[in-house]
């Protein structure tokens, strides 16, 4: 009886390697998650040079201006580096090679070049190691999960001597033991690579791995019950695989799909940014407009010497800056509000949690943009007092640069969302359920 | 020793009722029967996966209202293809898994491969790569060398070649001599009378006669078909 589980396992170890449709397709699994990881690293590798030229045009542009509201007009750009992790998650990201432009105009504009070699770059979630898993490794567990209780033959081979139930467990334990182990040996051969090529992660950024690592292997999971519970369903009958495929596509493409409908309908409700924009422009020339009428009329008066006139439009521009300043957060706030509601959404469904997951673990997702943002803000707020002290207040002979270190780079960092813990406990929850619904189903097929 | 005691069953529309029937160590008994929904329903009786709704099985001396779980049984049904198994696997491992589970020694397992002829250089193909027929000859052996003294047979040789049953029908005969138990179901008179020591005839779920084998070679076995088999 001991020996039982052993057998299980060395036989359901060579029916995954021993066929030769499983050994293409556990190397093509291989090839394909070593290929994304070295193409993350080559991306990340490629951002950093891109970083060293941007950093030296931003350098070179500051010696071009010849006064303050040049530079203020002009001002400069703040590039946005993805963190090491995010070799694994590249194309996950919401939020990929873009730059945002601090200026005095108010308008907080975000960006991607698609000019140049950067209109070839690729996109889609795909294109990853994290999509490589959540599309090839979903079909491959459903149909391992699909076939581990073979055939009704097969079956009642197995129950002439034992019961149902220890038939089940030794045959489902087993056979998600190797592969669970495959894809645990994967995921941590993937977590070398960039260590390999001397990228160092963090400790956050490697305990976030870790955490992506389980919920990968509880997802890879949930496809191999889903697997099972759809064979038990269908008692067993072949083909399987047409009625598999059709639902993986459902959970993997439609559903997302409709999240994502979803979520463009519930975005619509936010001002669009040319709005916001427009509406900061006016207040800005409306102030900017007063100012000189005042201005105009201390000439005439004769009233307060230069510097005095120069505070006074500084405190003005301030009112005119600050006033700006809560629109952008009132935005923000908006779209922090959408993605909270996402986030909940998502979690409900580890098919719509996953690519959420994988997004924020980039540190290009949906909190890494509102890191960005309020980066950003912060930024500019910090520019503007420069720009408006520089203007009216000093006497530089040269335009002195605000980027003093490195204050137009933006680290993206990478986020674990708050509802981890909670999807993570949906996803065993609707996993249990299909183990249930599976076994149930097949203790009627024996039955039979 | 194999005892149905007064059993009683049903599964949707098929019954049993009231069942009596004993089959000694050394004896084959055949029960004959048309409507193979019957069958079904006593092969899940046996197998433990139904309970009974009246009487009593005995296997050696064990006693239940389902099959004993310690029972020394083995329920045989029809020799099935190397496609309802998931045929991408060696012989040899799929053997060794398969004997490992039914708890056949290996010796047994050798010595009936030998009996059914089945060479030693098909053992390292893969399952899907074994001809129907070969794949016969493997499934037959394994279940054949099953460590039981009791066996439920349910048209096991249906649709086999006739060099194969001849070889089936010897081991069936070597059991019996050996003095286990042996209860055949079918509905295949001819068959029946050629194996069994004694054969009876089911209709509507109950056992109208049984009789001796050498009784029914007198017997008119076309009124006999009309009448319990047609």
């Amino acid at each position: 009886m001991k020996m039982l589980l052993p057998a299980f396992i060395r036989f359901e170890g060579r029916r995954i390697f021993g066929s030769f449709q499983n050994q293409i397709l556990f190397i093509l699994l291989l090839i394909s998650s070593v290929y994304f990881v070295f193409s993350g690293i080559w991306e990340y590798r490629s951002m950093d040079r891109q970083r060293h030229d941007f950093q030296q045009f931003e350098r070179n542009k500051i010696q071009l201006y010849i006064d303050y509201s040049q530079y203020g007009g002009y001002g400069f750009r703040v590039f946005f580096q993805p963190n090491p992790i995010s070799v694994f998650f590249n194309n996950s990201s919401i939020i990929d090679s873009i730059t945002s432009n601090i200026d005095t105009m108010e308008i907080i504009n975000v960006q991607r070049s698609y000019k140049g070699k950067n209109l070839f770059s690729p996109a889609g979630f795909l294109r990853d190691f994290a999509g490589v898993i959540f599309y090839f490794g979903s079909l491959i567990m459903l149909t391992m999960g699909a076939s581990v209780l073979v055939s009704r033959a097969h079956l009642r081979l197995l129950l002439s001597r034992y019961p149902f139930r220890r038939i089940f467990a030794y045959a489902l334990l087993s056979r998600l033991l190797i592969l669970n182990l495959t894809f645990l040996l994967l995921q941590l051969g993937v977590w070398l690579i960039p260590r390999l090529r001397h990228l160092r992660f963090n400790h956050s950024e490697n305990a976030h791995f870790l955490l992506f690592t389980l919920f990968s292997l509880l997802f890879l999971n949930f496809f191999f019950l889903l697997g099972t519970a759809i064979a038990a369903l269908a008692r067993l009958r072949r083909p399987l695989f047409p009625f598999l495929f059709v639902v993986w596509f459902v959970l993997l493409f439609v559903l997302p799909e409709i999240e994502r409908m979803r979520l463009t309908a519930s975005a619509a409700a936010i001002p669009a940014n040319d709005k916001v924009n427009i509406r900061k422009m006016q207040n800005m020339i409306e102030l900017e407009k007063r100012v000189r009428e005042a201005l105009a009329s201390d000439e005439e008066t004769t009233a307060g010497n230069a510097a005095d006139r120069r505070m006074r439009a500084f405190h003005f521009m301030s009112r005119s800056y600050e006033a700006n300043l809560d629109w952008e957060n009132d935005l923000n706030s908006r779209v922090r509000r959408v993605i909270d509601h996402h986030e909940r959404a998502s979690a409900l469904f580890p098919t719509l949690y996953y690519p959420f997951l994988a997004g924020e673990l980039s540190g290009g997702g949906y909190r890494g943009y509102l890191d960005f943002m309020h980066y950003i803000i912060r930024i500019q707020d910090d520019f503007m007092r420069f720009y408006m002290r520089k203007r009216y207040r000093s006497t530089d002979r040269t335009v002195q640069s605000f980027v003093t270190r490195d204050e137009n780079i933006f680290r993206g960092r990478s986020h674990l969302p708050p509802s981890y813990a909670r999807a993570l406990g949906l996803l065993m929850i609707l996993s249990i359920l299909l183990l249930l619904v599976g076994a149930r189903a097949l203790a009627v097929v024996r039955r039979r | 020793m194999i005892i149905l005691d007064d059993i009683s069953c049903h599964w949707t529309t098929i019954s049993i009722e009231n069942l009596t029937i004993e089959i000694a160590g050394g004896q084959i008994q055949a029960l004959l029967c048309a409507d193979s929904g019957f069958f079904n329903l006593l092969m899940r009786l046996f197998s433990g996966s139904l309970a009974l709704e009246g009487g009593v099985i005995t296997i050696d001396g064990l006693r239940g209202g389902v099959m004993p779980a310690e029972a020394n049984v083995a329920c045989l049904e029809r020799i099935v293809d190397a496609g309802d198994f998931d045929a991408d696997v060696q012989v040899d491992h799929w053997l060794s898994f398969i004997r490992n589970l039914l708890q056949v020694p290996e010796e047994r397992l050798l010595e009936m491969l030998i009996k059914f002829s089945f060479p030693r250089e098909w053992r390292r193909k893969r399952l899907k790569d074994l001809e129907t027929e070969q794949f016969r000859l493997l499934y037959a052996a394994l279940q054949c060398a099953r460590p039981c003294r009791n066996w439920i047979i349910h048209d096991f040789c249906r649709g086999v070649e006739k060099a194969l049953e001849r070889k089936i029908n010897r081991i069936w005969m070597q059991k019996r001599d050996q003095g286990e138990a042996l209860l055949y179901l079918t509905n295949d008179l001819f068959y029946a009378s050629e194996i069994a020591d004694r054969i009876g005839f089911i209709k509507h779920g109950q056992l109208v006669f049984t009789l001796p084998a050498e009784e029914l070679k007198e017997m008119d076995f076309q009124k006999l078909h009309r009448q319990f088999l047609g």
